[in-house]
């Protein structure tokens, strides 16, 4: 018990980030489950690049999928960098139903590029997310 | 992200822009979102490395407590 206590006044001694690191949030069922749905959303809409009212609808509910999934990150204790990956998520798929909503035209290459922005930031995370303590 | 992978990127946008196959809009619009991405991919690496460290601290206080 003893040295249970000075390992962790040792830990407490290196600062701030041991700290953090001990108390972190757990890894989430429902967060891994919200980014996976919006990646998989993206590369469904990716697939439609062709029909370009198809597209704009899926990347409206992309974007409602990323709300959603940055107000669930919202208020977990000390799930500040889950939080702020959601927030930056949500601003690409902002832009991304913005462009879409007012462009006339969008040429199929942009469409596919990018949603497979979307695609790789949303994987980037799922990968972290997934790969947080039991 | 690497450089290599964000210079990547930018060639493979900056051809289809040559090629006519985007719109300078589009162009501006898909280097707003590496951006983006990038800002991920650092907040991504942070948090790999926290769940390194609270592996490492897990294992340490496991080590100790078998000492006792």
């Amino acid at each position: 018990m003893k040295r249970i206590l000075i390992v962790l006044f040792a830990f407490s001694l290196s600062g701030c980030a041991l700290f953090d690191a001990y108390f972190m949030a757990k890894y989430d069922t429902t967060e891994y489950a919200l980014v996976n749905e919006i990646k998989t959303k993206a590369q469904v809409a990716e697939e439609n690049c062709g029909n370009q009212i198809l597209v704009v609808t899926q990347v409206n509910e992309l974007y409602i999928k990323s709300l959603e999934f940055k107000n669930f990150t919202t208020h977990i204790p000390r799930n500040k960098d889950a939080n702020n990956m959601s927030t930056k998520l949500l601003t690409l798929t902002k832009d991304t139903r913005d462009y879409f909503n007012k462009a006339e035209k969008i040429s199929p290459i942009f469409c596919k590029t990018k949603l497979q922005q979307v695609i790789n930031s949303a994987d980037t995370i799922q990968h972290v997310l997934g790969s947080k303590p039991r | 992200m690497t450089p290599e992978l964000l210079n990547n990127y930018i060639i493979e946008y900056n051809k289809a822009l040559e090629n006519g196959e985007i719109t300078k809009e589009e162009y501006v619009e898909l280097l707003r979102g590496i951006n983006v991405m990038e800002g991920i991919a650092d907040d991504a690496e942070g948090l790999a490395l926290k769940a390194q460290l609270n592996v490492m601290i897990n294992a340490a206080i496991s080590a100790a407590s078998l000492m006792v």
